[in-house]
């Protein structure tokens, strides 16, 4: 498969996975203004945060395709603030399990709750996207 | 005169050479070596001028010899100026030997070679690297001729007042403290040989050796296992690394690429995180992010360290912590006054504020990781752009930045601003901004009123803060402060993957004053707070007829109009002391969360919030205010700054809330 097919596909693949995440990052906004949808958590900075990431690579998104640094600038620094987002929800979950069997000390307590939130899903597919970076040293600037 | 040209190789030095010198050249060696050394003479405004042309070189290390035939030169003959031909063409690489040559010398004229082939390239504000180096900076086309008697004349008549290169805190002290104990040393240049020795140059490490003895290598080496220690990395790599950040800051304010996008990572991170549109709402998020990480992380780490001191209620009963424990303990061989006070006045109080040590700690965990990894450096040169429409230069955001840490160290910090205004304004500006104390107490307050929603009130309480100090920053700079920003170069280091140890070191160091605080000041007070709620005795304890109680009815006027209880008036009363206190005086006064919870609204709750982020800061930071200026009136000033915007923003967000039923 040539490189260029191979970035057409990670680019087309994280942008499904942009819109997926704006759609999210919405309905936690709308959820935090009490307007419930799809269960998403009330959380609106973190709903921005979503939205932000996936501008950002949908911004990059035409000249990564092209091979160009300028475009793959944007694609990195999105996937890497989905990928943050995505492990930061990882280390609250493994918090929240830690916090609910310390308060749990003398207690009889049923097992924790799990509630994933979908930032977590999202860092494992968002791993699937790096592909241009790996191939960065293929990429050019823009006037050459 | 003696003019000497410095550069690296390939960047027309020779050309510049012959069109300075034309035919009156001599070509020889360096003595002692087969290194070419040319040498000419040329006559300006009635001035005979001896140029030397030094070996060209990539720094100034002692690796080669033409390396130090260069800085010996320069060291030992002290030409009147040093011509640095900095390729234009590719302008940050060649920017490094201008990181050495500054500290080797003050006479430094720049000239921007080959300036036709970089303005194809990028386009070059040439003013703005005046203003920055504060040094002469000269385009030439030597091959042309083009700039020559330009440079010449700059080079007879300017005045040279460079900016120096900065290191981090922990460099520059050590650096200072080698300089100082060369003091008896025949050297030039002190600070250059001090640099050199913490690098291991062999030559300097000889030199000294030979002029001192031993005992300042030892000290040197010391210092230089500490820092290779700190940052994790060879001693050369570290230094390197702070010389590219200088070139790289550097170059990203005078050199707009008319090409976009980059090669390196941190190009093509940096196009991204400080761009004009998206560099914002990054940082934003990265900060949110940030927050949520310490808080959720930390909730596990407090929640143990509350039932190690205070136990817990569970359906068969109580299960002691170290405070019952030790209170029955003492019982034993103690009045119950005398065990009462001790354990639950300042075990108690020392309990409530250790538990929100791990918010601390894992705040400065995440501020060093950011530090280090690169990334503070592109928030700062962000907000720089931001604060310099406040009449404020870089430096002046560094230590506003480093007042979330401590008020004090941030103050004293704003010594590196060389402008008196600029030092004032940052003097100001900086109680404004919360440091870690306040942050414990926020973290403490939205623990019990906001659990769902804590990241997002300390970080909306972060942003006001931020917001205020560029309002008042710039009307401060419109009136009583006036003046416009001083140039200076924001360092731009790569980005790297920073170290564990590292990062745990920079985490200790900031964190071990809140500790030490906390054994010291914290326990105490939480005895007078204890001593003021038991007395007189017999009375219920932290009751109305208690002294604290009496003191609480007495001012509960004052914080009718902004919701403040009389309890939080007298916390904000101790909390002048330090503000952990603060929280000291809750825990005493309550005792458990849910009593506090019932004795304020969240509407109060988040009145009392506004009111702390900006009244009076602590006494420690009020002395510090003084030694740096030297008047009460400033220091009256900060106080005044302080309240009247803590009870604007309390009284407005209070009854704003209460017009619209929120919180209440």
């Amino acid at each position: 498969m040539k490189l260029e097919f191979k970035i057409l596909i990670s680019v087309i693949y994280a942008s499904i996975l942009s819109l997926f995440s704006i759609i999210i990052g919405l309905a936690e906004i709308l959820a935090f203004f009490g307007f419930s949808i799809i269960n998403a958590p009330a959380d609106i900075i973190g709903g921005f945060s979503l939205i932000v990431a996936a501008s950002l690579i949908l911004y990059g998104a035409k000249d990564t395709i092209k091979l160009l640094y300028s475009g793959l600038s944007f694609y990195i620094v999105g996937i890497a603030l989905l990928l943050g987002i995505g492990l930061l929800h990882i280390f609250i979950l493994l918090a929240d399990i830690l916090d609910y069997y310390i308060l749990c000390i003398g207690e009889n307590c049923s097992p924790y709750p799990i509630c994933v939130r979908p930032e977590i899903p999202m860092f494992f597919l968002t791993l699937l996207a790096i592909y241009p970076f790996i191939v960065r040293f293929k990429f050019r600037r823009a006037e050459e | 005169m003696l003019i000497a040209l410095a550069g690296n190789p390939n960047t027309g030095k020779s050309s510049l050479f012959n069109a300075i010198t034309g035919a009156h050249q001599h070509i020889g060696n360096w003595p002692g070596v087969t290194v070419e050394k040319k040498e000419g003479f040329v006559e300006f405004e009635g001035k005979k001028i001896r140029v030397v042309d030094l070996p060209g070189t990539y720094s100034l290390t002692a690796y080669s010899l033409e390396e130090l035939i260069a800085r010996n030169f320069i060291l030992e003959e002290e030409p009147d100026v040093v011509i640095d031909v900095i390729d234009a063409s590719n302008l940050e690489r060649n920017l490094y030997l201008l990181t050495e040559l500054i500290e080797l010398t003050d006479k430094i004229v720049v000239a921007l070679n080959m300036f036709d082939e970089a303005k194809k390239k990028y386009k070059i504000d040439v003013e703005k690297m005046r203003r920055l180096l504060g040094l002469p900076v000269v385009p030439t086309v030597a091959i042309k001729g083009i700039g020559v008697k330009d440079l010449l004349y700059n080079a007879v008549h300017s005045k040279f007042n460079p900016k120096k290169q900065v290191y981090p805190e922990d460099i520059e002290k050590r650096i200072e403290k080698l300089a100082k104990a060369m003091e008896n040393i025949n050297v030039k240049n002190k600070r250059w040989h001090a640099i050199k020795l913490i690098e291991n140059d062999s030559e300097v490490r000889k030199k000294v050796a030979s002029l001192a003895g031993k005992n300042i290598i030892h000290m040197a080496e010391h210092f230089r296992h500490e820092i290779e220690d700190i940052y994790g990395d060879d001693i050369e790599s570290i230094m390197t690394s702070f010389r590219y950040s200088f070139a790289h800051g550097l170059f990203h304010e005078v050199a707009l690429p008319l090409n976009v996008g980059g090669v390196t990572i941190t190009d093509m991170i940096d196009h991204v995180v400080a761009h004009k549109i998206f560099g914002l709402p990054i940082f934003l998020i990265i900060m949110y992010l940030a927050f949520q990480f310490v808080f959720t992380v930390a909730a596990p780490f407090q929640d143990a360290i509350d039932f190690i001191f205070n136990g817990k209620d569970v359906a068969s009963g109580h299960i002691n912590g170290l405070i019952d424990i030790s209170y029955n303990w003492m019982i034993t061989f103690l009045p119950d006054w005398a065990a009462s006070f001790i354990n639950y006045g300042m075990l108690r109080g020392l309990g409530a504020v250790l538990t929100f040590t791990p918010i601390i700690m894992l705040l400065f965990f995440i501020l060093s990781l950011l530090e280090d990894s690169g990334y503070l450096a592109r928030v700062a040169f962000l907000m720089d752009r931001l604060m310099r429409k406040i009449g404020m230069e870089g430096r002046g955001v560094i230590s506003l930045m480093l007042g979330f840490g401590c008020n004090v160290p941030a103050i004293m910090s704003t010594r590196a601003l060389k402008n008196q205004r600029e030092r004032k304004l940052g003097i100001a500006l900086n109680p404004l901004i919360p440091c870690g104390a306040r942050i414990q107490v926020f973290a403490f307050l939205t623990s019990i009123f906001f659990k769902e929603n804590q990241a997002l009130i300390l970080w909306s309480l972060l942003l006001l803060s931020m917001a205020v100090v560029a309002l008042l920053g710039y009307i401060y700079s419109k009136t009583i402060f006036k003046g416009e920003a001083e140039p200076f170069v924001m360092e731009l280091p790569p980005y790297r993957i920073p170290s564990l140890k590292g990062i745990t070191i920079h985490m200790w160091e900031k964190s071990e004053g809140f500790l030490k605080k906390a054994g010291t000041i914290i326990i105490g007070a939480a005895g007078i707070i204890w001593v003021f709620a038991a007395l007189p005795w017999g009375v219920k304890f932290g009751g109305p007829d208690s002294l604290i109680g009496q003191l609480a009815n007495f001012l509960a006027p004052i914080g009718e109009p902004f919701g403040i209880t009389p309890e939080a008036i007298i916390a904000l009363f101790f909390g002048f002391f330090a503000k952990e206190v603060v929280i000291d005086v809750f825990s005493v006064l309550y005792g458990s969360k849910e009593a506090l919870l019932a004795a304020m609204t969240p509407l109060q709750a988040y009145s009392l919030l506004l009111f702390i982020l900006f009244y009076t800061p602590c006494v420690a930071t009020l002395a510090t205010v003084y030694e740096e200026t030297k008047s009460f009136k400033f220091v009256l000033f900060v106080i005044l700054e302080g309240f009247v915007l803590a009870l604007l923003f309390s009284f407005v967000a209070y009854n704003i809330g209460l017009l619209l039923g929120v919180g209440i």
